[in-house]
């Protein structure tokens, strides 16, 4: 279903152009990288706790067109790191409530909600994926989607306090986390099977370096390339740093 | 990516099937099958078998033989055992699942 966010003050056609110049106006992009940005699309998978706060910076960079693959509804459980986890946002579509938020931010920006990502979902027209999704399999299935489209795929993982973010230009994601043949056993190896808690301060991080490293892919622009990947713990004392995946 | 059970249940008249989104988070989530939940009756249901916190617009939490739930009025509930309480197996999950809908389709919450 796709749909533009509309507000009850929506901007005549010209006007809503020169309010979008206004908005934007302090990204640090050239006329031609913020035209670029505004007109890309954007694949988000997920939108809990990174994939929120994905949405949320790249609207603020001034995207606007969105393919959005999410079926779950807010709970009680999702408040201590989800951007979208408001009141009166309980028991409601996540998605709903993305084009709630992104209509209160950009009235031009357009979602186009698909659901769940699975074996059948495809991504026409996307110019970049990112993976809010939180879990190994869905991560492995987006990563071959893409691949297999050419297109970037922005891996990003937030547990605890830590969290990982890198961008796969074909690299194999197989490859880079040691998974087993899924023809032969499991997908994954039980460590990246179990979930744990996650912080809030760890999503938004996560998720905005992601959003971060998904314009820079865009624009051509420097960014991290798996396997090398951005890593940070936020319980160190130096909390970034950059290391090879697996 | 949810897990569904395999194993359906029916209580009452009413389809549901449990999934467990984390098999390290030691809970399980109710999904009705084309129902919803009327939460002023599950409130009333749910007090003859448990003890009720708090019912917001959308959402009852309650705990019901030591375990903590949220009812949702979408037709989800979450369970999760109770601060102390041991680890809910998915055997004892089924078995507190049919409970739950036993009460709540004798109370007429799923609608």
């Amino acid at each position: 279903m796709t749909s533009r966010a509309t507000s009850a003050t929506s901007e005549p056609a010209l006007g809503a152009r020169a309010v979008y110049l206004q908005k934007f106006q302090r990204n640090p992009f050239r006329n031609r990288e913020q035209e670029r940005v505004r007109q890309a699309c954007f694949a988000i998978i997920g939108l809990g706790g990174t994939g929120g706060y994905m949405l949320e910076n790249l609207l603020r960079l001034g995207a606007e067109r969105f393919m959005i693959f999410e079926d779950d509804r807010t709970t009680l459980s999702d408040f201590n790191r989800q951007i979208l986890a408001i009141d009166k946002n309980i028991d409601q579509p996540k998605s709903e409530s993305a084009r709630s938020r992104a209509s209160a931010i950009n009235t031009s920006a357009i979602l186009d909600i698909r659901g769940r990502f699975t074996k059948k979902s495809k991504l026409p027209g996307a110019d970049v994926v990112l993976d809010g999704s939180d879990n190994i399999e869905t991560k492995h299935l987006t990563a071959q989607k893409s691949r297999a489209s050419s297109l970037p795929y922005v891996f990003c993982s937030a547990q605890g306090t830590r969290g990982i973010v890198t961008v796969f230009h074909g690299y194999p994601f197989r490859k880079a986390f040691q998974l087993q043949n899924p023809k032969t056993s499991a997908p994954g190896p039980e460590r990246y099977k179990r979930c744990s808690s996650i912080t809030c301060p760890a999503a938004m991080i996560a998720g905005s370096l992601a959003a971060s490293q998904a314009v820079n892919a865009l624009l051509k622009k420097a960014h991290i390339k798996a396997p090398q990947a951005i890593f940070f713990d936020l319980n160190k004392e130096n909390p970034f740093w950059r290391a090879e995946l697996g | 990516m949810k897990e569904e059970d395999g194993a359906r249940d029916k209580a009452g008249s009413d389809q549901f099937y449990i999934v467990e989104p984390c098999s390290s988070a030691g809970g399980f989530e109710i999904y009705l099958k084309g129902k919803k939940i009327d939460l002023k009756k599950a409130e009333t249901a749910l007090s003859k078998i448990g003890m009720v916190g708090a019912v917001l617009q959308a959402v009852l939490i309650a705990k019901v033989d030591g375990c903590a739930l949220s009812v949702y009025a979408s037709g989800r509930v979450m369970m999760k055992p109770g601060e102390g309480s041991k680890r809910l197996g998915k055997t004892d999950a089924q078995a507190l699942a049919r409970k739950l809908m036993a009460a709540l389709d004798k109370a007429g919450a799923l609608i």
